[in-house]
């Protein structure tokens, strides 16, 4: 059990500035960012691969690096576990031995490092890819193997970097489940350094933001939904996060958030218990009568507010949670849109994705 | 691009050229009488000394070659190029301009030798002469070999194995030796038959005794001139060996086919 | 082979490759002992200056390398070799005729200037640890070295103490005057100005001197026959016989 991670970083490489100072709990923080943003360079950073200009991190009390001090820990002694976007396996080892490569780098004996792997993989349901070389692993296969890989190696600090890139779009919310159920095991600070909002929202409860190379905003989800401090916070503010409690009705299941009653697909959820659902503006097509459509939720409101962005306009509604919609400027001229307009909100279930909460 | 049929034929010419020497030799040599002369102790022990002097020329090339690749590729110093240049020169040095080179700085009265000699130690006319000058010829084989093969090494898997705690010492071993597998194979086969092969600097600095210093190139000259048979079989006996060493090692005996 | 040989094969090749000049009837292609490198040089040089437009080609190198070639089908005009043994590997071979002797050399024991090891005549070279550089035994300085040192006795000791074989006369010299080597046999025409600087002389004794005799002859097929006969001639005659006379050699 460690405490939790305080850095200030400045990192100056090839044309490019990363000044970013952040905390992180134990728990799963998430460190957000468009492509350029910086989140390579704080990886390497964090992991020891890349000396400050200046700054300090430190874990719990432990300082890793400490420019005015002359401190900084090699990237082994930080015990810090890092699962690289591109997964970076040994190609001459099998998965296990991949995986089993932390306890043996500190001295484990073979046996026990690879039963210790075993336990790494089977967690991660791949344990069938274990006497696989990295050769003949998939993508997303690969990135598993290098999270058990991180893991085995029982650090105080996992540092993900982009984990799901590799899984294709329809495997994505299955393994994102399976992320966050590890990442719920996991008594260390786990950083996830990612660009995918929805994947920052859904396994992480504080966001740092991460732009040109500077932290822009960090908090929880709702902080950032309230008062986003950029154009592009408040493009990924727009997602709709809804939390609540999954309930049954006939044979439906119901995502109960709020005031709102959405049905839902579960998936291999148990009715019962805590669930968040996402849904894309994109998502949602406003309607201003009562539609008779295939869709099961449609969802009665006023609206709220406007936001104009060129030809698409961000329109919330007054329910509870609020839900924010996407449209064309086109159409909020024909439906002659305005706040305090009655409307509808039309949500296909199927557009809602359901994790656990 | 597909290939023209004028390039097939004019690969063809060249494997020819490659191949006619070898099976001249093959077809010339006298295999009934020159058999049991292959067998004599002249030829023997040549072969033995050769075996034991290429292979601890490569060992020694290893020892010195893979610091030095390894600090021309990860290291930035001012007139890296010029060191790398010098350590291609024995290459395309004439062998017998190698051995008098040798003998300036290890004879008797050289740079290093002279000191060498006052402490009652002698480098020329001897085994030890054979392996360095074989050494001096082939080393750089490898360097050029280790040197490509580590420029082109993922370092990313050097990080992760970082990350994992990995000391320098197992990352070597884990990491960069597994992933130099394919230079080390090539770089070893030329530089064993570079070595097998070495006449002129040998002669010059080491000189020609059977038993001592009389490897199988020099034991073919002598042989040559008295009974030029043996000499041809001898020649193929050589021939055969460098293709097998080189063949083996680079076909995946020994590491990734290429 | 002798560098200046080499020089001339090449620029032979060159210029018949490209065709820049064309073979006259007096010119030579020699293949000569490396003993006889400077006289002749000199020979060649006089030859040429008698016959305007010939040009003579010449290799050294020991006479069993160049007896070997001339066996294995090397094309030459004149061969002129350091032992009759090795002249007559030539003509059983066929590839020469007649040969006749032209000259006569002795052997001489050297040691570098500075003595290392305190060589005072021959009979050091039976000194166990003194370092001895011979010619193979089948070049003819080595065979005419080893027939002294029997005659003395002495033959199995010095072999014992040989640290190289030489690939023939001029690298034992090269050896002995670098300083490699403690002591050397080598031809009394070998001491060149260059070599005499850097070595003792010591004589062989008369008794078992052993005088080295030199054939020369003409190719049985040889590349330009009238250049053969006249440059092998040219050796015999009073002019060659001069040259050889003044760098050491002893008559026929």
């Amino acid at each position: 059990m460690t405490g939790g991670l305080e850095a200030r970083i400045a990192v100056a490489r090839g044309g490019f500035a990363l000044d970013a100072e952040f905390s992180a709990p134990p728990g799963t923080t998430a460190v957000l960012g468009p492509n350029g943003a910086g989140k390579s360079t704080l990886v390497a950073a964090l992991a020891g691969l890349e000396p400050l200009d200046a700054g300090r991190v430190s874990v719990g009390g432990r300082v890793w690096e400490d420019v005015g001090a002359g401190v900084r820990l090699r990237p082994g002694e930080r015990r810090i576990g890092v699962a690289f976007q591109d997964a970076r396996l040994f190609p001459a080892l099998s998965a296990l031995d991949n995986a089993a490569y932390g306890p043996r780098a500190r001295g484990m004996p073979r046996a026990q490092a690879r039963g210790s792997a075993r336990a790494w993989l089977e967690k991660l349901d791949a344990q069938h890819l274990s006497d696989r070389r990295p050769a003949a692993l998939s993508g997303g296969e690969a990135q598993r193997v290098a999270l058990a890989r991180a893991l085995a190696a029982e650090p105080d600090v996992l540092l993900l970097d982009e984990p799901l890139s590799a899984q294709d779009v329809a495997a994505r919310s299955a393994a994102r489940r399976a992320l966050a159920a590890t990442l719920g095991d996991f008594t260390g600070v786990a950083l996830l350094v990612t660009h995918d909002p929805i994947e920052a929202l859904t396994l992480a409860r504080r966001v740092v933001v991460l732009e040109a190379g500077r932290v822009v905003q960090a908090g929880d989800a709702d902080a950032l939904r309230r008062r986003p401090a950029s154009p592009w916070v408040a493009e990924l503010a727009g997602v709709n996060l809804l939390r609540g409690r999954l309930v049954p009705a006939g044979r439906e299941t119901i995502l109960e958030s709020g005031g709102l009653r959405l049905a839902v697909l579960p998936g291999d959820l148990p009715v019962g218990t805590e669930a968040e659902a996402i849904v894309p503006p994109r998502g949602i097509v406003l309607s201003t009568d009562r539609p008779r459509s295939s869709a099961r939720n449609v969802i009665p409101g006023r609206v709220s507010a406007i936001d104009l962005r060129g030809d698409r306009v961000r329109v919330t509604l007054d329910t509870r949670p609020p839900l924010t919609a996407e449209i064309t400027a086109e159409s909020l001229a024909e439906m002659a849109l305005a706040e305090g307009t009655p409307i509808h909100a039309v949500i296909k279930v199927t557009e809602i994705e359901v994790f656990p909460g | 691009m597909r290939t023209p049929r004028l390039l097939v034929g004019l690969a063809v010419v060249a494997a020819a050229f490659f191949a006619l020497p070898l099976i001249g030799l093959v077809a010339e040599a006298p295999w009934g009488e020159a058999g049991s002369a292959l067998l004599s102790p002249q030829v023997t022990r040549a072969a033995g000394l050769s075996l034991v002097a290429a292979t601890a020329a490569v060992g020694l090339g290893l020892a010195l070659g893979f610091p030095l690749a390894w600090v021309l590729a990860r290291t930035r110093f001012p007139g890296r190029r010029w060191v790398r240049g010098l350590v291609l020169v024995p290459m395309v040095l004439p062998p017998v301009v190698a051995g008098v080179g040798l003998l300036t700085a290890f004879g008797r009265r050289g740079l290093l030798g002279g000191s060498l000699e006052a402490v009652g130690v002698t480098i020329p006319f001897t085994t030890a002469a054979v392996v360095l000058a074989a050494t001096f010829v082939s080393a750089p084989f490898l360097v050029v070999t280790l040197e490509a093969g580590l420029a082109g090494l993922d370092r990313g898997l050097e990080e992760a194995a970082a990350t994992l705690g990995a000391s320098d010492g197992r990352i070597l071993a884990t990491v960069v030796l597994p992933g130099l597998r394919p230079s080390l194979a090539a770089g070893i086969a030329l530089a064993w038959t570079r070595a097998l092969g070495e006449f002129g600097a040998t002669i010059t600095f080491a000189g020609n005794l059977r038993g001592r210093t009389q490897t199988l190139p020099l034991a073919v000259y002598e042989l040559l001139q008295t009974d030029a048979g043996v000499a041809v079989a001898l020649s193929v006996v050589l021939l055969v060996v460098s293709l097998l060493a080189v063949v083996a090692v680079r076909g995946g005996l020994f590491g990734e086919p290429s | 082979m002798n560098r200046r040989g080499r020089r001339s094969a090449l620029l032979a090749a060159g210029l018949a490759a490209c065709g820049c000049r064309e073979a006259q009837p007096a010119d030579a292609v020699v293949l000569a002992a490396a003993s006889l490198t400077e006289p002749f040089g000199e020979i060649a040089a006089a030859y040429e200056r008698s016959h305007p437009g010939a040009e003579v080609v010449l290799e050294f190198a020991a006479s069993s390398t160049l007896a070997a070639q001339v066996r294995a089908g090397a094309p030459f005009d004149v061969l002129a070799t350091a032992d009759e043994r090795t002249m007559s590997e030539a003509w059983r071979a066929g590839r020469v005729r007649e040969p006749a002797t032209f000259a006569s050399n002795r052997l001489v024991v050297i040691a570098p200037r500075d003595d290392p090891a305190g060589v005072r005549s021959i009979e050091d070279l039976a000194r166990p640890g003194v370092a001895v550089v011979l010619a193979q035994a089948d070049v003819p300085a080595g065979a005419y070295a080893r027939r002294a040192l029997e005659g003395l006795g002495i033959a199995g000791r010095v072999e014992a103490n040989v640290v190289s074989n030489a690939l023939d006369v001029r690298a034992v010299a090269a050896a002995v005057a670098l300083g490699e080597a403690d002591a050397g046999i080598v031809y009394a025409t070998d001491l060149t100005p260059a070599l005499r600087g850097r070595v003792r002389v010591f004589p062989v004794p008369e008794r078992v001197s052993v005088r080295a005799v030199y054939p020369i002859a003409v190719a049985a097929e040889p590349e330009h026959p009238a250049g053969a006969r006249a440059f092998a001639d040219f050796v015999r005659s009073e002019a060659g016989r001069a040259i050889l006379a003044a760098h050491g050699f002893g008559p026929p």
